[in-house]
């Protein structure tokens, strides 16, 4: 099978940040987005008490149900047999495509309804389906507006974050036979696409979900949405195929709530969004409505290498967003530029885990390193130490040593011998002083220019700390 | 595809021990749920009344709320409601709402699929929970494309059957013995940010959710 791309991005996550910065589009839609979602999460955690415990006890579902794995994948695979479903495992995305092309193809499906799903993402699902003749058709509104687009989600809650209204409008215009209809409002357009995605639900084949979480207590699994899409793609076919990944497992239906106590609020600052769906099994006799085949592919791609490893926390996430919403990195570049569909602090650390690729090198280092992310993140995954280790690695890797890292050992050598140091350091600082003249910030430096090509730098002082000091004490004396 | 299933369990069981045997999968699973479950952290707010509790917490998430006296009293008040928008509105009814022997005169009820323009969904949630204003539906006492296929939905709730957290849901739904293929929550209108993260209301679900609760079912 092959893989179809819908594009070769550039492989540097520097001229990609380059060209983010200087698309107006882009920064535009940003803008927009801007603080909502971090005003809207402090809110709802402001009002109840207690947020802080309800983080450390959704850190010690995710943990529990890390350290019993195995047993947990064993009985929800039982539980969702003995309820007239199937469970399915993929090792790599090829498997994963593969197995649910064949599900499709089972059906004779030609179309397939999709709720959002970040593993279906992950495999390149969408591109599979149709070259295998089963025609995917999105039905979140952002994911939508996206397979209009030919794009990918640049956000893992707000798919389409990157668009701006008016570019919303004109693939509207250019995709619908709209008539009459006007597009002016967010509401119009929220119409036009539930009118034209209404008979899709009703007409599909087969219907493609994510999931949540896995509940391992009865082989139940968990969705929630905001517009509703999901639950519809999930009851309406004969066919429900969940496309997930085997680190979504939580023991019980109690241990599930631990997780939706955080999540709503952590991603959208809501105390729980609109719809949360449980499906287990296949229809039954009693059901008066639903698929009467349910199918659960679970994909591994190096998850399961993971485990026990140093990186083991990264698995507790629970893909809420709530990092990238407050990275000052991904607010200024946005989702598309770690060329990943797992962008943002998160993207930066799990990319290069489950991806292997010698550009995902770059995404550890695409951090202030500030923190927020970690502090934000609900089930507390120590998203920068985790990049720390990564950027640690790959230096260990590396077998070529670049300028910067020759820099860092003329660095540490110096810095041993205090006298040469502040020798040099005054002999630079007198350099600096007379290249800077009277301004006070260089608008473009030897070296610095990835810096100064967006701000100034600000200039030095005349001479070191510890020569003013010695200067001072030396003024004071009689 | 079985040997990806145990390749997958086999690099689990490295880090995890892998110590249980697949035999007895229920039995592992409930010595280590049961005895080792963890005691529950509800997020902290007024709860001395549930009812109170979830028809604000149901407001502040967009459902509009009625306390109605009796069951009986459902029809009138759609009579009432819709007065103001259409008269060709369509009533869509789950089974649990048909058996109820209410007085549906000068209204149209049917139990087709949902997909004219003027439909109202009039469903009976199974439980309310007060700690964010939702209500249960389960699948084999009501369709669950009922819920989100309706322009406008009415979800009726005996005040009796309003619990005050999850936990509490869940023990309901244990104690019925039968898990329907699909458990929906709701918690007001269906909604969707995905334009320039303005909140919209009305995505691919009901434009608008009304709770009616009800002080005596019966």
């Amino acid at each position: 099978m092959s893989q179809v791309q819908m594009h070769e991005p550039q492989p540097d996550f520097i001229i990609r940040s380059r060209a983010s910065l200087e698309d107006e589009h882009l920064q535009e839609a940003l803008e927009k987005a801007g603080s909502g979602f971090v005003h809207k999460r402090q809110a709802a955690i402001d009002r109840i008490g207690n947020f802080e415990q309800l983080r450390d006890q959704a850190q010690r579902v995710r943990a529990r149900a890390l350290k019993n794995l195995d047993l947990y994948l064993l009985h929800f695979e039982k539980k969702v047999t003995e309820a007239g479903g199937q469970v399915h495992w993929a090792e790599t995305p090829e498997q994963m495509r593969e197995l649910v092309i064949g599900l499709c193809q089972k059906q004779n499906a030609k179309t397939a309804t999709k709720g959002k799903s970040m593993v279906g993402e992950e495999v390149d699902l969408n591109e599979a389906l149709e070259a295998a003749g089963v025609a995917p058709q999105e039905t979140d509104l952002g994911e939508y507006v996206l397979q209009l687009a030919h794009e990918r989600p640049s956000h893992i809650v707000a798919p389409a974050l990157h668009k701006t209204k008016a570019q919303v409008q004109r693939l509207f215009r250019d995709n619908h036979a709209l008539g009459e209809r006007a597009l002016d409002e967010v509401a119009d357009i929220v119409n036009e696409a539930r009118a034209v995605i209404r008979d899709r639900f009703l007409q599909a084949d087969v219907g493609i979900t994510g999931a949540n979480m896995l509940i391992a207590e009865t082989g139940t699994a968990a969705i929630v949405t905001n517009e509703g899409n999901g639950d519809l793609t999930a009851t309406l076919p004969r066919t429900h195929i969940v496309t997930t990944s085997i680190d979504k497992i939580v023991p019980t239906w109690e241990d599930a709530s631990a997780i939706l106590r955080v999540l709503g609020r952590s991603a959208t600052g809501q105390d729980i969004t609109t719809y949360t769906s449980f499906f287990t099994g296949a229809r039954s006799d009693q059901d008066k409505d639903g698929p009467e085949q349910f199918h659960i592919v679970l994909l591994d791609n190096r998850r399961s290498e993971l485990l026990g490893s140093e990186y083991e926390k990264m698995l507790h996430c629970i893909r809420c967003g709530a990092c990238m919403n407050h990275c000052p990195v991904y607010q200024s570049v946005g989702g598309h530029t770690y060329n990943s569909v797992y962008p943002g602090p998160m993207g930066a650390v799990l990319t290069p885990l489950l991806r292997h690729e010698e550009q995902d090198n770059q995404l550890p280092n695409a951090s202030t390193f500030c923190g927020r992310c970690e502090s934000v993140c609900p089930v507390r995954i120590p998203l920068p130490g985790l990049m720390r280790k990564l950027r640690d690695r790959e230096q260990r890797e590396r077998k070529h040593a670049g300028m910067a890292q020759w820099a860092v050992k003329l660095f540490c050598k110096l810095s041993r011998h205090p006298a040469v140091y502040r020798r040099l350091n005054d002999f630079n600082l007198r350099l600096v002083a007379i290249a800077r003249g009277r301004k006070p910030r260089f608008q473009s430096l030897p070296f610095l220019s990835g810096w100064t090509r967006h701000r100034d730098f600000p200039a030095p002082e005349k001479s070191s700390f510890q020569s003013q000091w010695q200067q001072r004490q030396k003024e004071k004396q009689p | 595809m079985t040997d990806s299933r145990s390749r997958i369990i086999d690099r689990i069981a490295r880090s995890t021990g892998g110590n249980f045997s697949t035999d007895s999968l229920e039995e592992s699973f409930k010595a280590l749920t049961v005895k080792h479950t963890l005691p529950p952290v509800q997020p902290q707010m007024e709860m001395a009344d549930p009812v109170a509790t979830f028809i604000s917490e149901a407001g502040r998430n967009g459902a509009r709320v009625t306390e109605l006296e009796s069951i009986a009293q459902v029809t009138p008040w759609l009579r009432d409601n819709t007065d103001n928008t259409s008269t060709s509105a369509r009533f869509h009814l789950s089974p649990s709402i048909l058996t109820q022997s209410l007085d549906w005169d000068g209204l149209t009820t049917t139990t087709e699929t949902p997909t004219a323009a003027q439909s109202w969904g009039v469903v009976q949630a199974h439980t309310g929970i007060a700690e964010t204003g939702t209500v249960m539906s389960l699948s084999d006492e009501c369709p669950s494309g009922l819920l989100f296929l309706v322009e406008r939905l009415v979800i009726v709730i005996a005040r009796e059957d309003i619990v005050a957290y999850q936990e509490d849901a869940w023990q309901r739904l244990r104690a019925r013995n039968i898990l329907p293929r699909t458990v929906n929550w709701i918690t007001g209108p269906s909604r969707t940010a995905d334009i320039e993260q303005q909140i919209q209301i009305g995505a691919h679900g009901p434009r608008e959710a009304d709770y009616l609760v009800i002080d005596k079912p019966r």
